[in-house]
């Protein structure tokens, strides 16, 4: 050879630095706009929630104090307790009625174009779009849902003023908004999956629901994963519909958890208790993704 | 460390080259030199080595170890692109987004230095398109083309750059057999007509006989042989290129050397033709090429034994002929041949017919084989 | 790989939408008649409500509580859509909005087509780091940094103005891993190839790569810009003056402001409903929605 060892290893280092320093220059503008809106913020979160201070005051060390206060704060629990109520039941709910429209997509011979740009307005509205529409749609005095509950005789319901029915409508309109999305989100998975097993398992006489069970819903596995991660970290962050249509109300039946993240910030100003309500949705969200990677592994 | 050292009328040149991924290792440290104009085969069972040995040649994978000189130049650390090394995929690897003729204009619309004009562009585009008879076709896409004019194209953005060495990748191994054939002679007229050095990818035996100057069989990360053709099938290096060049395929038998330096084969005495005898007592393996064996009525035969089955090929027979105490032999015979399975023929061996390796599989020597007195 | 899925190369979710082949088997008729069944149920209920929004915005606000409700304003008042155009910079806010999202989702169609070009085929030093903390980050609710991103963007002396909004949704990791999950589906000879033929490897991508990507690159810059389209929480932090709002904000807004006047929120629901909806339409033919799912499944 021409070269010693140790001239390779110097050249061979070199070469592969170059190739190192390009890729980070393709990765660069994320790279810098991932440090600043990520991590700083990610970071000063964690330092905040050991400081105190308001908007405009200096800020102090505090030690756990933050985290004291947020854990004995009875308002803190119900937004959380909300939150995660409001996602039990709009995800899988939003699922069901996605599936069974991609399903039906899926089996017709024509007319598919149509119906999913109709199917997909509702996800183009903002939420306090869809929030507002559902104002009147559910309004007590001149909504359509209690015009007919009225004319069946019965009395008109104040949806969005019982405590015990405001969030389950919140919830109803998110999954109104969502369902356009997951139905094109599902419908892109049903149509990628391969037919041939589906004539093998038809000559194997599968039944259409034994066939849904045993070879779609598993065949669908990366779609779903998708599904709910994204799904999990969206809904718990609920803020929109709330703002606009309850803001809170009624008896705090609706505060979410960015709801009061807000309201500490804007309304009472104490950003060590917002930080540390905020960081406590982080490790939230992390956990339950990691939770669901976990659960939803390929298990081959 | 190696003696080799580059020299510059050798267009490619490999010094003990390795390459690992990890802690497996897929090539075994090897020296090769292709040179100028020189058509180069590397041959060799899926899964050998053969496209490594190229992608590192053409800088698309890391050299291990070893270096690797393209005209008298150390490369190991210079981009593909400066190589001056041009290759043809297994896949073609054409931009489907892409016309013929841009395909094919893509290397010089990249070149920089020098950068070149677009009606140069433009001719030497037409002239590689000409060589390849594409003409008719540059305003297609390659989703429009039928696999030899993909792989046409494919060709013609290899040489429209005029590079120093090609590399092609088993270009012919999508086509049918028919395309094949003619792909090769007209790969083989355009290697004549630019004479630049080649190193051919293929794991068809006959691809390699008939085209290459000189050919590499690999196995298993390792060059079992470098030489021609000729070379490969009458001396073949070891158990592993006997069995792999010529068709049908050599059945070996494992034998012990006689007291007297010779071998007893059934009714045969196998006598080596090298000038020192066979280790009495050693363990060999002889392989008997079945295109040297004749069936043949003459008393000169050496062998003699039953028919057990017949392939009929159309240029000529095959015939599996039971010698008896476990042994047999393939046979070639006249295509219109009368015998039949059941049938007693007699065998001749040409010279070259028999070859006998040692106990690793190295070739030794090769044998004669005479009739046994009874 | 064979010679034709190189040369007929798509990606992966063209591939699902072009080959329309349904997995399944013909249907039976009670099938397809169900189906047909659901999805008129399902379309109904997902466009009623906009016809209540048009009857809406059609009237006078005084004759919104007749009962029983008439879905057909007579005489028809455009009054709302006038007042929502004479008294609110609501053409400002159709601007600021598709202004941002569309500044947004081009800038991210391009980083993002880039990192995962990087990610999906280069050889680099601390490529797994980079792709685990990205990967983790994805996790991260953008709702739980409000505060800190409030004062970062105050810092960077930002707050009520475009860079505010168009800024930190870059930040937003998951179109990376899109992105490389359709890059991945490109053959590496493809790019070895133009590596070989003496092409940068920004060349390459801007040559090879992003031609290729384009279905998969149309229907992610949809999700970008309907993403953005709706966003609300951040704008209404970051940028207070009224001129530089998003629709989205500007619209809650009116409520507040004007205490219940139904018809011209109306009116402003469904002209800001007008943008996007065109934006998808005018996509909805190269619109094969990918299967984005591929993004995650490492
Ligand atoms: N990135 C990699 N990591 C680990 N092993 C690899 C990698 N790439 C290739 N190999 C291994 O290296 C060996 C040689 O591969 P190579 O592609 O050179 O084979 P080949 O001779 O070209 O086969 P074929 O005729 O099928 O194209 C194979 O056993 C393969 O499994
Ligand atoms: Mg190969």
């Amino acid at each position: 050879m021409t070269l010693s060892p140790e001239e390779h290893r110097r050249l061979a280092k070199r070469y592969r630095r170059r190739t190192t320093l390009t890729a980070y220059a393709f990765l660069g503008p994320n790279l810098v706009a991932f440090a600043v809106f990520l991590l700083i913020p990610v970071v000063w979160l964690l330092v905040s929630t050991f400081r105190t201070g308001g908007v405009l005051g200096p800020a102090e060390f505090v030690g756990l104090d933050n985290w004291r206060d947020t854990f004995s704060d009875p308002l803190a629990r119900t937004s959380i307790r909300n939150t995660v109520v409001y996602s039990a039941m709009a995800i899988p709910t939003v699922f069901i009625i996605a599936m069974i429209l991609a399903l039906a997509l899926n089996a017709i011979p024509r007319g598919g174009a149509p119906i999913r740009v109709a199917l997909y307005l509702p996800t183009l509205q903002p939420a306090v779009v869809a929030a507002f529409i559902f104002t009147f749609v559910l309004h007590p005095d001149f909504g359509v849902i209690n015009y007919a509950v009225r004319w069946l005789g019965g009395d008109p319901i104040n949806f969005l003023g019982d405590t015990t029915l405001a969030l389950p409508t919140i919830a109803g309109i998110e999954v109104w908004r969502g369902t356009g999305f997951w139905t094109m989100m599902f419908l892109a998975g049903l149509t990628a999956l391969p037919g041939e097993l589906y004539h093998a398992a038809e000559l194997d006489g599968a039944g259409a629901i034994r066939r849904f069970i045993r070879l779609t819903l598993p065949l669908l596995r990366p779609t779903f994963y998708f599904a709910v991660i994204f799904a999990t970290i969206v809904n718990l962050q609920l803020f929109d519909s709330v703002f606009a249509l309850t803001d809170g109300g009624p008896v705090n039946s609706t505060v979410s958890v960015s709801l009061y993240i807000y309201r500490s910030l804007f309304l009472f100003g104490d950003i060590g208790f917002g930080a540390t309500l905020s960081f406590l949705l982080v490790i939230t969200v992390l956990l339950l993704t990691g939770l669901q990677t976990y659960l939803l592994r390929d298990r081959k | 460390m190696s003696a080799v050292s580059p020299r510059a009328d050798v267009a490619v040149s490999l010094i003990q080259v390795a390459k690992s991924y990890g802690d497996v290792e897929v090539l075994q440290p090897f020296d090769l030199q292709v040179g100028e104009g020189e058509f180069v085969v590397l041959l060799g069972p899926s899964g050998c080595g053969k496209s490594t040995i190229m992608k590192m040649i053409a800088g698309l994978e890391e050299v291990s170890h070893g270096e690797i000189h393209v005209a008298g130049e150390l490369v190991n650390y210079v981009r593909p692109r400066d190589r001056d090394v041009s290759m043809v995929f297994q896949n073609y690897a054409l931009y489907p987004h892409m016309t013929v003729r841009d395909n094919i204009a893509f290397p010089l619309t990249m070149s920089r230095r020098p950068r070149l004009k677009r009606d140069v562009i433009g001719a030497r585009t037409l002239e590689a398109a000409d060589i390849v008879d594409l003409a008719p076709y540059l305003d297609r896409k390659p989703a429009q083309l039928s696999g030899g004019q993909r792989q046409r194209v494919a060709l013609a953005r290899a040489i429209v750059r005029q590079p120093a060495v090609f590399l092609m990748d088993e270009p012919l191994s999508n086509l049918d057999a028919l395309l094949r054939a003619d792909m090769r002679t007209s790969l083989l007229e355009v290697h004549a007509r630019i004479k630049k050095a080649t190193l051919y990818v293929t794991h068809d035996q006959i691809e390699a006989m008939t085209m290459a100057d000189r050919v590499v069989v690999l196995n298993a990360g390792r060059i079992q042989q470098i030489g021609r053709p000729r070379d490969l099938y009458t001396a073949p290096a070891n158990t592993f290129v006997a069995q792999f060049i010529g068709s049908p395929r050599m059945p070996l038998h494992d034998l012990e050397v006689r007291d007297d330096g010779t071998l007893s084969f059934a009714d045969a005495t196998l006598t080596g033709d090298a000038d020192v005898p066979l280790a009495p007592g050693a363990s060999v393996t002889v392989g008997l090429r079945p295109s040297a064996l004749r069936a043949t009525s003459s008393a000169s035969a050496c062998f003699a034994g039953k028919v057990t089955r017949r392939d009929y090929l159309g240029s000529d027979s095959y015939l599996d002929v039971d010698l008896g105490a476990g042994l047999s032999v393939m046979v070639r015979a006249e295509a219109d041949s009368a015998v039949r399975p059941g049938d007693t023929v007699r065998v001749a061996a040409d010279p070259g017919a028999i070859h006998v390796f040692d106990d690793v599989g190295a070739r030794v020597c090769g044998a004669s084989a005479r009739r046994q007195k009874r | 790989m064979t010679a034709m899925s190189t040369t007929e190369h798509k990606t992966r979710g063209a591939d699902a939408s072009k080959g329309r082949a349904r997995s399944g088997l013909p249907r039976s008729r009670p099938a397809i008649s169900l189906s047909y069944v659901i999805l008129f149920i399902g379309v109904a209920i997902a466009l009623v409500p906009f016809l209540y929004v048009v009857s809406t915005s059609l009237k006078e606000s005084t004759s919104l509580f007749s009962y029983p409700p008439d879905w057909i304003p007579s005489p028809i008042f455009w009054g709302n859509f006038e007042s929502l155009f004479a008294d609110h910079p609501f053409v400002l806010w159709t601007i600021n909005t598709l202004f941002v999202a569309g500044a947004v989702t081009a800038l991210k169609l391009w980083f993002d087509s880039m990192a995962g070009y990087a990610l999906a085929k280069m050889e680099f030093a601390g490529r797994r780091g980079v792709a685990l903390l990205l990967l983790l980050s994805v996790a991260i609710p953008i709702s739980a940094l409000i505060i800190p991103m409030f004062f970062v963007v105050r810092y960077l002396g930002l707050l009520n103005t475009y860079w505010a909004l168009i800024l930190p949704p870059l930040a937003n990791p998951l179109g990376i891993f899109m992105a490389r999950s359709f890059i991945v589906g490109i053959p590496d000879d493809l790019e070895a190839s133009a590596r070989l033929d003496g092409a940068s490897e920004f060349t390459i991508y801007r040559k090879i790569v992003l031609p290729l990507i384009r279905p998969g690159l149309v229907v992610l810059g949809m999700f970008t810009f309907m993403l953005q389209y709706t966003s609300f929480i951040w704008p209404l932090i970051a940028v207070s003056d009224s001129d530089r709002q998003v629709l989205a904000v500007g619209i809650s807004g009116l409520q507040s402001a004007f205490l219940q006047d139904w018809g011209l929120l109306s009116a402003g629901m469904l002209v800001a409903a007008v943008p996007i909806t065109v934006v998808f339409l005018l996509v909805q033919k190269a619109f094969v929605f990918n299967d984005l799912s591929g993004a995650l499944k490492e």
